[in-house]
């Protein structure tokens, strides 16, 4: 250390010395400087630029510890603590304490091993599952202040619509009439040709108002934004283009901006394009347009829109909505005609996103995997608890030293905390690979603003974790050791507290069997879900189809009748193609997750006219044929039904007969007005048997279908059902496409079987991770009842060694000990199977075609947990009981 | 008597510095670390404050800087043992003594000898 350096030093602990009281630092200050640089210079000669640092980080504590208190008058009772833990050095202390676990720990490599192997697993898991719920639940979606943006549904009581889509007109009567919100953005998704150079494509677009991205707080890192002036149709001309998307399709060309792309027919320039970690909302698109039609000018009764919003500061979700709803009000006062029923409800965006089944796994796996990790937890202690058995004599030595409890607790305490520490270190290793197999089984449709990776929430999260399982199965073998016993230790030298270590071992593996029982009946309800939603009666057969999505431009095919002969000469091709046996259209077919609705008035009883709502799913002849629906009644749609001046008809499900038409009327009779031919009468043709439609989990509703032909949607899916496996008709189907235009690009080309195990897969994962953590409570759980039973009885040698002589049969001592041990077991059971019970009505939203109190699975789960028991009970005993009795007795 | 309490690691270590000689507050702790082999560190606030405390508790008491001490930038206090102060430093070794010999008499005394 030069002089430079040591004038440095001392100014730098002048700087600390300030946490003393002025009286103090004029009697002491100038010596204490002496005596810090005076270590330091040691510290320095002896280890370097490590002692040096040591010292200075010794320095510090001592200044905040020492003078603090001297500062706050309650100097003497911290004194009294600081000295009581050991000696005033703590940072010496605790780094002595490390080095002593580490060697106390490489001396006995097989405890070590198991120990940190198991905490490894309790962590990884929670490591894993923590940075996946992070993403979901914790952090921030990448927008400015994410925390205001809230999410417009219309909602309309009256029909029965909530979460619809909103009328832009009404919306931005909400932007302009509120003063809770600061800005409020509307967007429709579309999808559109590109042609011209390079291959035909269709792209996802999203059509904006030009405020959307001020509203996001995020700019195009190239070129500009849209301007007020570009929304309005033959005005959209700007495009913006995704990061991703100018990447992809043009190379990312730095001269991009001001070029021309031809989309539906029409050319447009891209005028910006968006940073590469900027993500839409729910899903990424390709590329932005402006609304082809102003919010303002857009007919108030077209609910077609999503809404977007950010409240103003110090505005709150209640406030909005209250506003909101007064405004909706009014809005229904001045357009009776259009608004009737019609109201708006706001929710937090980022709660939107994540969604109730990703959200109440998300909590509901956090909690399992807690359950894990106090499983390893409890299995480490036993082991710390059977250890202390066999360190009792080094206790004594250092008992005899005169080391006091404290600084035992101390020093156990550390050794738990070197061995936590470890284990997390390799559960965060294991952790970046089991966060990664978890997303990557995650659905492929999750909005796009979720960031799975490790940040610095995960790691705090892990490193809270550590220190809190150190703290736990630590604390108890360590108050233990240095407890009661400490007496007896001074005494003896000797640790007689077996039997009582043995009946806190007991108390753990009570715990570990209701742990071990509220995870399995948690997997095994999931799992049994899963198989049930496989199972189900989807009323279609998903083997043998494929599925496309077209959408003929309106440029080309500007008319009804344009598109109707489209989609005739399409199926007409298709139906040519050799291996086709059946193929129809439709504007959405089965869990593609689309939701048309519908309004129809039914003829009541009375003969009046009652409003109300149903899905609605327009087909065309061969659509039931190639999905294999079933027919309860009447007949399919044929072609003549599809022309244009045929009679109204319909078919409709069995929901839909339960629910409107009762058990006992003639479907086929009764009369349905729909909407857009009010007046008319249309006929119901066929009953057909429920198919599920919207979701996997989700019970089919009343639904109507409807011939093509009634109104001719222009975007439609082609149903496929072929002789072989469809993937090999898709070229050939793809060829008759473009045999009627070359200019139109199949889309999300698709097996149905495929779909179903896609919509399964999000389900799937989180009965696949339930299982898996039920899987490893199941084998902690069999460790710990093994472990507790194997020391117990080698605790007991001596008696049960007594019990032989005496002339007890080998038997009578196996029953004995799972007796015993049985006692626990069934405690654990009746304590996990109400914690069980809790945990499945949490799960009630994820469960399908499975009760929450399934009695099966939970029979399953006791038999299944008593065998275990009985097992890990049964090999301990049977060793046991071939104690050799005199052996066994002179050994005591 | 009383059992005496087990006195606190840091005092008996300043007792014993003391105990042939009287010293200043950087010296002692020299001493310490010397004794304990680096192992017992007595930062300056912990050092001034036992010093002020046993001060007050009468175990040592801050003498003239004896003939031919080492002056080094400025005055420094000087501390020596009191009598009462030499008592409870030897009630303690024999308390260590006491526990040292029934730790021998268990066989333990080898691995002491080895720490």
């Amino acid at each position: 250390v030069t002089p430079l350096d040591e004038g440095r030093a001392r100014r730098v602990y002048r700087a600390l010395l300030k946490a003393w009281p002025e009286a103090y630092r004029v009697r002491y200050g100038r010596e204490m400087e002496d005596a810090f640089l005076a270590l330091l210079r040691l510290a320095g000669e002896r280890r370097g630029r490590v002692g040096r640092v040591h010292c200075w980080v010794g320095a510090a504590l001592d200044a905040a510890v020492r003078g603090t208190a001297e500062r706050f008058g309650s100097g003497h009772a911290l004194r009294e603590h600081t000295m009581a833990t050991g000696g005033g050095d703590m940072v010496g202390a605790f780094l002595w304490d490390v080095r002593y676990a580490v060697r106390s720990l490489r001396r006995r490599p097989l405890f070590a091993v198991t120990a940190i192997l198991t905490i490894a697993l309790g962590i990884g898991a929670n490591a894993s599952v923590f940075t996946v719920s992070n993403a979901f639940l914790f952090a921030p979606l990448p927008y400015d202040h994410p925390d205001r943006l809230v999410t417009l549904w219309a909602e309309n009581d009256v029909l029965g619509y909530s979460h619809s889509n909103v009328s832009p007109a009404d919306a931005w009567d909400w932007r302009s009439r509120t003063h809770a919100l600061q800005d409020l953005a509307v967007y429709t998704r579309d999808g559109l040709n590109l042609t011209g150079a390079g291959d035909p494509e269709l792209v996802q677009a999203v059509r904006v108002t030009p405020n959307i991205f001020s509203l996001l707080g995020r700019e195009p890192s190239q070129g500009r934004a849209f301007l007020d002036g570009e929304v309005g149709q033959g005005r959209d001309n700007a495009v913006i283009l995704t990061d991703g998307y100018w990447v992809r399709r043009f190379g990312a060309d730095p001269r991009i901006l001001g070029s021309s792309l031809v989309l539906d027919g029409r050319t447009r320039t891209v005028v910006g394009v968006m940073p590469p970690d900027f993500r839409f909302l729910e899903a990424q698109p390709d590329l932005f347009l402006p609304l082809d039609q102003a919010p303002a000018d857009a007919p108030r009764d077209g609910h077609y829109a999503s809404a977007i919003a950010r409240l103003a500061v110090g505005a709150t979700l209640d406030g909005a909505q209250d506003e909101l709803t007064g405004v909706a009000r009014a809005l229904e006062a001045e357009h009776p005609d259009t608004n009737r029923g019609w109201t708006v409800r706001v929710y937090s965006t980022h709660d939107e996103l994540v969604g109730d089944v990703a959200r109440q796994a998300s909590i509901v796996l956090l909690g399992a995997v807690a359950l894990i990790l106090l499983m390893a937890c409890v299995n480490v202690a036993n082991l710390l608890l059977a250890r202390a058995a066999a360190r009792s004599r080094e206790m004594a030595v250092r008992a005899a030293l005169g080391a006091g409890r404290r600084r035992v607790v101390h020093q156990l305490l550390t050794e738990s905390l070197v061995l936590a520490t470890a284990g997390g270190a390799l559960g965060l290793l294991a952790a970046g690979w089991g966060y990664r197999a978890i997303v990557a089984a995650l659905p492929s449709n999750l909005p796009p603003v979720f960031r799975f990776r490790m940040d610095g929430h995960v790691l705090l999260f892990v490193v809270g974790v550590t220190v809190l399982s150190a703290l736990i199965f630590g604390l108890m073998p360590a108050v233990r050791g240095a407890g009661a016993e400490m007496d007896e230790l001074r005494e003896s030298g000797r640790l007689r507290g077996g039997r009582r270590t043995g009946r806190l071992g007991g108390t753990l593996v009570v715990l570990q069997t209701a742990m071990s029982v509220v995870l399995l009946v948690g997997g095994g309800l999931l799992m049994k879900s899963i198989a049930a939603m496989r199972h189900q009666d989807f009323g279609f057969d998903a083997d043998h189809v494929l599925t496309m999505r077209l959408a003929p431009p309106s440029a080309s095919y500007p008319e009804s009748d344009d598109l109707r002969a489209f989609w005739r000469q399409i199926l007409d091709r298709t139906r040519q193609v050799p291996g086709v046996v059946a193929a129809g259209t439709t504007q959405s077919h089965p869990l593609m997750g689309s939701n048309w609705g519908n309004t129809i008035y039914l003829q009541g009883p009375d003969g009046s006219l009652q409003e109300t709502s149903v899905h609605i799913t327009y087909g065309s002849p061969g659509l039931f044929e190639a999905l294999r629906f079933r027919m309860v009644l009447g007949r399919t749609f044929g072609a003549a039904d599809m022309e244009a001046d045929a009679p109204l008809v319909a078919i409709v499900n069995e929901a839909f007969v339960r629910r409107y038409l009762g058990e006992g009327a003639d479907p086929l009779r009764a009369p349905i007005m729909t909407d857009e031919a009010k007046g008319k009468r249309v006929a119901i043709v066929g009953v057909v048997h429920d198919v599920v439609e919207r979701g996997v989990d989700k019970r089919p509703e009343p639904t109507m279908y409807a011939p093509d032909g009634l109104v001719v949607t222009r975007t439609r899916s082609l149903v496929v059902r072929t002789v072989g496996a469809p993937e090999e008709a898709t070229d050939a189907i793809e060829r008759a496409v473009w045999s009627v235009d070359p200019n139109i690009p199949p889309y999300s080309v698709e097996t149905l079987a495929a779909l179903v195990n896609r919509r399964i897969g999000g389900f799937s994962v989180i009965g696949y991770l339930m299982g898996t953590l039920a899987l490893m409570s199941l084998v902690l759980g069999a460790v710990g009842i093994y472990g507790v039973t194997a020391y117990a009885v080698g605790q007991r040698s001596g008696e049960i060694g007594l019990r032989i002589a005496m002339g007890a049969q080998r038997g009578d001592v196996v029953r004995m000990v799972v007796l015993q041990g049985g006692r626990r077991a069934v405690l654990g059971l009746a304590l996990g199977i109400p914690g069980a019970l809790g945990l499945s009505g949490g799960l009630r939203r994820v469960l399908v075609g499975v009760s929450p109190s399934d009695p099966t699975t939970f029979a399953c789960v006791t038999l299944l947990l008593a065998t275990v028991s009985v097992l890990g009970l049964w090999l301990p005993a049977r060793r046991a009981a071939r104690v050799d009795p005199v052996r066994a007795l002179s050994a005591e | 008597m009383a059992p005496p309490e087990s006195l606190k690691p840091h005092w008996f270590h300043i007792l014993l510095s003391l105990a042939d000689r009287a010293l200043h507050g950087t010296a002692i702790m020299e001493d310490v670390l010397a004794r304990t082999g680096g192992s017992m560190r007595l930062w300056p606030g912990v050092l001034y404050g036992s010093l002020r405390d046993m001060a007050g508790a009468g175990l040592i008491q801050e003498v003239e800087a004896p003939e031919g001490a080492p002056v080094e930038g400025g005055r420094r206090r000087f501390y020596a043992i009191t009598s009462r102060g030499r008592l409870l430093l030897h009630d303690e070794v024999e308390r260590m003594a006491t526990l040292v010999r029934a730790a021998r008499a268990k066989n333990i005394g080898q691995g002491l000898e080895q720490a």
